[in-house]
């Protein structure tokens, strides 16, 4: 009775798994019919100060960019993820001004960008307060630089 | 239940009349001219106070009664739905760091808990720069211009960063001529002969963000003005006179020197830089020139038919004649001699021994070489100063008479003084060629080739 009763644990701890796994699959977003023109304007007019800000007093040497991107959708899908997704050691950007800044920048320039979002920051609405700016943070916000540099460069190329 | 049905049905109709939405009101003419009254006007200033954002907002008509009414914006903001505008007299407006400076807001003006008219408005497109300050004129004496500098609070600021600036100004006797000039930065040259002289000029400047930056909205206020007084240059028209007549003199005096050039040229310029060769013709008449009272000077021999000539044997430098002689002319035969003289002299028999030559001769062929054969008389005359004090009481001797090796068969006859007309060759004894003077007078000097060139 005890080896079943642990079976029916682990199963149920799979089955959840795999759930929160298909709902992010299917609450990711396809960048791909975006306006970026509109996106960079407003990423070099307000939200680039504001991870300039958040940086403050932090080298750009500091921290080595390890996340790369290859095209204009792919670099916002990773923008995405990183600015609005929990990691270990910094849980979440996502109430800092610049996340915010870039969720009404998504919304407004990707259709259906603002329902998906709004469904998926539901999910997470209950883990969602602000930390204090822990060096993980720091390191994220410098990979979103990153990131946001390397969209404008291929906004350029194109 | 077709009752109570009926009932719930009523009830919904009126709640959706009585909403009070725009667009949903009976009396759609009377709600018309209510929103009219109601139009309003916003411009928003951002990190005016620090981090802080400023929106401001009036009613269009100053008359309204606005004693009731409340301004609410919604949207466009960081983690809130609305925030709601205080109020100063009739002046509504919001100080706070939630815009999100992204997307459309939408404001609404409420009397109670009923929006009676909304507008939507996007804050980064209506902004208002703060008025530029610290304007300033420098005049650079060595430019000749006026250098005009002002300073900005938004170069340090993070959003509103590329403004356009108005830099108006004006003389101040000019009312409403008010001079424009756009530019992006914080510095303008203005040039000394663009303004006038000697006068007050009032300056201000404005500014609006760049028309194709991110952010759009109005004029700022003006600057406090900038009073400044142009120099009184130097007037040109008081150097110029002076300069004028100096130049004008400097021309006629260059123009009347090229004039006099050209016409005493060939008169006497000509011969003072070019010096010419000396005619020895004419040389000799000029030697003869020289004036003395009574004297006969030709070259003709049948001017002197009624002189008594005197034959002169009895002179003390005869030895040196002789022996300067033998050096200059080599022996003669005598018959060659002959031929030459007589070819020389013009209408005289004279005897071998003495041969009369005088300064005709010399006009016609005066050093002409008269040898038989034509050959080109090589001979070198070297001028050399003739001896006062061998001039004076003893003989004349000839001097600076040199002939080369190839002209022993020529004979040049010397060159006669200015004083003495006549000389005798006196081909004597040993066939050798004796010139002598027939001069009288004790200061009659031999004539020297090189007198010759003295006199010139």
């Amino acid at each position: 009775i005890k080896g079943l009763g642990q079976r029916k644990k682990k199963e149920a701890f799979f089955r959840k798994i795999f759930i929160l796994q298909l709902v992010g699959l299917v609450l990711t977003y396809d960048f791909t019919n975006c306006d970026f023109e509109k996106i960079k304007q407003k990423y070099q007019k307000t939200i680039y100060d504001d991870l300039k800000e958040y940086m403050n007093g932090s080298k750009s040497t500091q921290f080595n960019s390890t996340i790369s991107c290859n095209n204009q959708p792919d670099c916002l899908t990773k923008i995405q993820r990183i600015t609005f997704s929990p990691t270990h050691g910094c849980t979440s950007l996502a109430k800092e001004e610049f996340a915010l800044r870039t969720n009404a920048t998504f919304a407004l320039q990707c259709p259906g960008y603002s329902r998906i979002q709004i469904n998926n920051a539901q999910a997470v609405e209950k883990r969602k307060k602000r930390e204090v700016t822990t060096n993980k943070c720091l390191e994220q916000v410098s990979q979103l630089l990153g990131l946001w540099g390397r969209f404008c460069r291929s906004f350029r190329k194109q | 239940m077709t009752i109570l049905g009926t009932a719930f049905g009523t009830v919904f109709y009126l709640l959706q009349v009585v909403s009070g939405e725009s667009g949903y009101a009976q009396n759609g003419d009377l709600e018309d001219a209510e929103l009219d009254d109601y139009s309003f006007s916003c411009y928003s200033q951002l990190e005016v106070n620090g981090s802080h954002h400023s929106l401001t907002c009036a009613f269009d008509d100053p008359d309204i009664n606005s004693t009731n009414l409340e301004l609410e914006i919604c949207g466009a903001l960081l983690e809130i739905n609305c925030l709601n505008f205080s109020k100063l007299q009739e002046v509504y407006y919001i100080k706070t760091k939630k815009f999100l400076l992204i997307g459309d807001s939408e404001i609404c003006v409420k009397l109670g808990e009923k929006s009676i008219t909304c507008k939507r408005l996007n804050i980064v497109k209506i902004v208002k720069p703060e008025a530029p300050f610290n304007i300033s004129v420098i005049y650079r004496e060595g430019a000749n211009d006026f250098v005009v500098t002002f300073n900005t609070s938004h170069l340090q600021k993070k959003y509103v960063k590329n403004l356009m600036h108005d830099v108006a100004y004006r003389q101040e006797k000019d009312e409403n001529n008010w001079m424009h000039v756009n530019l992006s930065s914080t510095k303008l040259t203005l040039l000394q002969r663009k303004l006038q002289d000697d006068a007050m000029y009032e300056i201000k400047v404005r500014s609006i963000p760049y028309s194709s930056d991110y952010f759009e909205g109005f004029w700022s206020e003006w600057s406090p003005s900038y009073h400044f007084r142009t120099p009184e240059t130097k007037r040109a028209e008081d150097t110029d006179p002076v300069l004028l007549t100096i130049g004008i003199s400097g021309f006629f005096s260059v123009a009347l020197l090229v004039i006099l050039t050209y016409v005493l040229w060939k008169r006497r310029i000509k011969s003072i830089v070019w010096p010419s060769l000396p005619d020895h013709k004419k040389t000799l008449e000029q030697l003869c020139k020289k004036p003395r009272k009574n004297l006969n000077v030709s070259f003709n021999p049948e001017s002197f038919l009624d002189c008594q000539i005197h034959k002169v044997d009895g002179i003390q430098s005869r030895d040196e004649m002789e022996g300067f002689l033998q050096e200059a002319f080599p022996l003669q035969p005598e018959e060659s001699e002959k031929q030459r003289l007589g070819g020389s002299v013009q209408g005289h028999s004279l005897s071998p021994e003495n041969t009369v030559i005088t300064p005709e001769t010399f006009r016609e062929s005066p050093l002409e070489c008269l040898a038989e054969n034509g050959s080109a008389c090589d001979a070198t005359i070297l001028p050399s100063p003739v001896s006062p004090e061998s001039g004076k009481n003893g003989p004349h001797v000839y001097q600076g008479l040199l002939l080369s090796p190839g002209t022993t068969n020529n004979i040049l006859p010397p060159p006669f003084p200015l004083q003495s007309g006549i000389l005798t060759l006196n081909s004597v004894a040993q066939g050798q060629p004796i010139l002598t003077s027939l001069g009288p007078s004790p200061e009659e000097a031999y004539v020297t080739m090189s007198s010759f060139y003295q006199n010139q």
